[in-house]
């Protein structure tokens, strides 16, 4: 398929001006997309779904290194260039930030400069560091002086393991738009080189120190503090890379939405599905079949999060309505190599699907997608649905009855003529949903039998449906075509 | 309105076909070669590649004091550069000449500001002139503007008197970070400076246009749109066509893109509010951006094997239902919907629908198929009329509606 439109031609001639200057930081991160992409579901997650939970989150370093600016850029609309007008953070800002309806996280942000911070070790200590969920530790690149930055972290390290010892630790080496692009990696890897020798070099201490007082604080048997680093910058992509991983491990049933997720991509023959949550557009959860998977840009979660981001502003510049507002509901794009849906999934999420082209694989995959909603949508209300996949068939009859009313209500002239084979399509690609451990086979063969009853791929057919007044209609445009001619 | 680029040409001058960039450029650099050397004026001999290149080619002209932004300004229009960083732009040294390759094939030429063309010598006065589409003239509006309009002023009445056709555009630019009330009254006390002076000449009317421009939002671009749009030959056919689009569709406003410099080049009879241009241009930005992601890398024959098999059968490109691509969003405020359309290789539709259209989302797409054939028409048989007739230019045209 080497057609080219406007849209093929213009990529290149982006990519062309982006070559050289303007490397996104997130190149160095690529190391890390392994082990996001292979976490093992844990076993004992998959029928038990959890009830709300709260985690709590600290996020430190020292004054200045971007803390807030990086919070209110994630979860609460702020546009990077916003992020000038914050002043600095007294003490500890407290946020409660709702995610996916059940699990709330509490944002620590604390304030870093040195009085606060001796603070937090001392008189707090016990206040700060005890139940913390996730340790955020921020470090500016452009600090002048790196030893003290690593002397006060390996305090705070101390204070964790003392209180926390289980609790997840993240390093952003965060800034790194300051650096020259073609130093970034180096610099990076130096700098967090250095992180981790300070880390492993605390670990052993603090592992001797436990084996001779044993009562002290909880024991911890292999020495070793595991730790994840991030490049980040506020200018580009790659802060959403670090939040993603960061709130991957937070997110409830991840297990049983990861499993539904493949059984849905294979149903509607989908090379990627990327779920979002609704107000930070960050990464929830992510499937891709073995073609989607060649995709050489190996940092499109982030980008995808970043552009619909961006989009939503600029939908709440177009409508006036504030930015956290839902701003958009459905989203399609259609070319001669793929197609793509963002949609609207459940309330408190955003569906992004990437289909090889086709007009009928399309159509039949929107509606799967509508369908399948219903599946997930124990994440907006937890307490209603938390019962549900003990009884499998029960939840198998309730969709399906929707998906005979679907594809009438929805009003597309496209499906008009496909109402009878709609259902049968829907049918097994929701039983493959609910069902656990269905063989793929049935599904596979289920969802694009719509194609070939109903998709006929020209338009024509599709718009053979409505009245005849709006025939006449397009007849006069047919005569505005021919303007020129005259 | 006056559309005649190529207007008043009365010697007859051997067509030649736009050749290559790389032709036109080496023409170029020996026409003025050959003028140094001779002293000599180039017209009639070295003249068929200026020609050549002007005729299915305007030139837009950047002139301005230095400093005034006109580097800038290009880069951002037409590179794609991000504002931020055309803080690093040396300065133009020498006159730098771009052709863009688009709908229409324009050439580009930044002017150093420093140098004035009509006192330095060795300035062939027709080869710039001669087959000019348009004369923009930047002026920083956070400096002082008296020089700045004193040149503009010898500038256009030099024009006048041997070019009186040359659209002359004047930019205030840098207007970014001042008052609404500031940028009107610098708008007008520059307009009125100017219309003064002219018209103390004895020139009424002089096609002079003043845009208020800044290349950290959206007005730059809207400004140069409506430069573009004046050397469009037959662009009341264009809007024609799109308010009849947007009237069969009741769609509120359409634009027609050009998806590289985002640059619309005709829009249908609604009055442009810059809310709607911004939301279609961010638009274009973000299918570019899916584009990017998943539309440059080839899938395997495999898959390509799995999905033309069983249950389909039926090659890929039978699938589809269109080649050109096709884009709709859903907004939840009023439930509106904005479609977008692949119109050629450098043009898209883009159109703001009314509330809660999106389940006629097939009709739509079949009127705008329609006008898309027309637009494709449109452009075929324009360019044919203007490389068709060799030394006469394009027929002065009034507005077709």
């Amino acid at each position: 398929m080497d057609h080219k439109g406007a849209f093929s031609r213009a990529v290149e001639a982006t990519r062309k001006a982006r070559e050289g200057t303007n490397n996104s930081v997130n190149d160095l991160n690529t190391g890390n997309m392994e082990t996001d992409a292979s976490t093992v579901p844990r076993p004992g997650n998959d029928t038990a779904i959890k009830k709300p939970k709260k985690k709590k989150v600290l996020l430190m370093g020292k004054s200045g290194s971007g803390k807030s600016s990086m919070r209110s850029i994630i979860f609460s609309n702020y546009l990077a260039k916003d992020t000038r007008r914050l002043g600095a953070t007294i003490d500890i800002d407290l946020s409660h930030v709702k995610f996916l309806g059940n699990l709330t996280l509490n944002l620590w942000d604390c304030g870093g400069q040195e009085a606060f911070m001796e603070n937090y070790l001392s008189q707090q200590r016990v206040h700060v560091f005890s139940n913390v969920g996730v340790l955020i530790y921020v470090f500016d690149i452009d600090s002048h002086d790196v030893e003290r930055d690593l002397a006060t972290y390996q305090s705070i390290l101390s204070a964790l393991q003392q209180f926390s010892p289980g609790a997840n630790i993240f390093i952003l080496i965060h800034k790194m738009d300051l650096v020259k692009p073609e130093l970034r990696e180096s610099v990076f890897t130096e700098r967090s080189q250095r992180v981790r020798d300070k880390t492993k070099a605390f670990a052993k201490s603090w592992a001797r120190h436990t084996a001779q007082v044993p009562g002290s604080g909880s024991p911890n048997e292999d020495e070793d503090i595991e730790i994840q680093e991030f490049a980040t910058s506020i200018w580009d992509q790659s802060l959403y890379k670090a939040w993603a991983s960061i709130i991957h491990d937070l997110v409830p049933n991840l297990a049983y939405i990861e499993k539904h997720l493949e059984q849905l991509g294979k149903a509607i023959e989908a090379e990627e599905l990327m779920l979002f949550e609704r107000t930070s557009f960050l990464v929830v959860s992510y499937w891709a079949s073995k073609e989607g998977m060649r995709n050489p840009y190996s940092d499109r979660q982030e980008r995808m999060s970043n552009i619909l981001k961006s989009w939503k502003q600029s939908i709440s510049r177009f409508s006036g309505t504030p930015r956290s507002n839902e701003q958009f509901r459905f989203l399609d794009f259609k070319s001669s190599g793929f197609s793509v849906i963002v949609i609207k999934f459940t309330i408190n999420t955003f569906l992004l699907a990437v289909l090889p082209p086709g007009e009928a694989r399309f159509n039949s995959a929107k509606l799967n997608i509508e369908i399948a909603s219903e599946t997930f949508a124990f994440l907006d209300v937890p307490g209603q649905y938390a019962k549900q996949p003990a009884q499998p068939t029960a939840a198998t009859t309730q969709p399906t009855a929707t998906a005979q009313a679907g594809p009438s209500t929805q009003q597309q002239p496209a499906d008009d003529d496909a109402s009878p084979a709609g259902p049968s399509t829907i049918q097994p690609a929701m039983a493959g949903l609910t069902v656990q451990g269905e063989p793929g086979s049935q599904q596979q063969s289920a969802s694009p039998a719509a194609g070939t009853k109903s998709g006929s791929p020209s338009k024509a057919a599709g718009a053979a449906g409505p009245s005849s007044a709006s025939t006449t209609e397009v007849e006069s445009a047919t005569g505005s075509g021919d303007e020129p001619q005259h | 309105m006056d559309m005649g680029s190529g207007r008043g040409r009365s010697t007859a001058i051997p067509y030649i076909s736009p050749a290559s960039l790389n032709l036109t450029h080496v023409y170029e650099q020996n026409r003025q070669r050959v003028q140094k050397q001779d002293g000599t004026k180039a017209e009639g001999g070295g003249g068929p590649s200026g020609q050549g290149a002007a005729r299915g080619k305007p030139r837009l002209l950047l002139m301005g004091q230095r400093r005034s932004g006109k580097s800038s300004i290009s880069s951002v229009v037409f590179h794609k550069m991000p504002p931020s960083e055309t803080l690093f732009l040396e300065s133009t040294a020498r006159v730098q000449k771009e052709s863009m390759k688009s709908f229409m094939d324009f050439h580009v030429w930044d002017f150093p500001g420093q140098i004035d063309v009509f006192d330095t010598p060795g300035y062939d006065m027709d080869a710039i002139f001669g087959e000019i589409g348009a004369l923009i003239w930047v002026i920083d509006a956070q400096d002082d503007y008296l020089e700045a309009v004193a040149r503009l002023n010898s500038t256009i009445l030099d024009l006048q008197r041997q070019y009186s056709n040359i659209n002359i555009e004047v930019f205030i630019h840098k207007v970014d970070g001042l008052s609404d009330d500031y940028k009107l009254d610098i708008q007008r006390d520059i307009t009125i400076r100017i219309q003064d002076e002219l018209s103390d000449h004895g020139f009424e009317n002089a096609p002079v246009t003043f845009h208020l421009t800044s290349i950290y939002n959206h007005s730059i671009f809207e400004a140069f749109s409506k430069v573009i749009q004046k050397l469009i030959p037959r662009l009341g056919t264009l809007e024609a066509m799109l308010t009849s689009l947007c009237r069969t569709c009741r769609f509120e406003k359409a634009y027609l893109f050009d998806v590289l410099s985002k640059i619309y080049i005709a829009t249908d009879s609604a009055p442009v509010d810059m809310a709607s241009y911004e939301i279609c241009s961010d638009y274009i930005d973000v299918i570019i951006d899916i584009s990017e992601v998943y539309g440059t890398w080839p899938r395997s024959e495999e898959q390509r094997r799995q999905l033309e098999g069983e249950p389909w059968n039926m090659p890929l490109e039978d699938q589809i239902s269109t080649v050109w691509a096709e884009s709709c969003v859903v907004i939840s405020d009023g439930n509106k919907p904005i479609m977008l359309r692949e119109v050629d290789t450098y043009l898209a539709l883009v159109a703001i629908m009314k509330e809660g259209t999106h389940d006629k989302m097939p009709l739509v797409n079949m009127n705008v198929d329609v006008v898309v054939k027309g637009l494709i028409d449109f452009f075929e048989i324009t360019k044919a009329k203007g490389q068709g007739i060799g030394g006469v230019g394009p027929p002065e045209l009034g507005q077709e509606s």
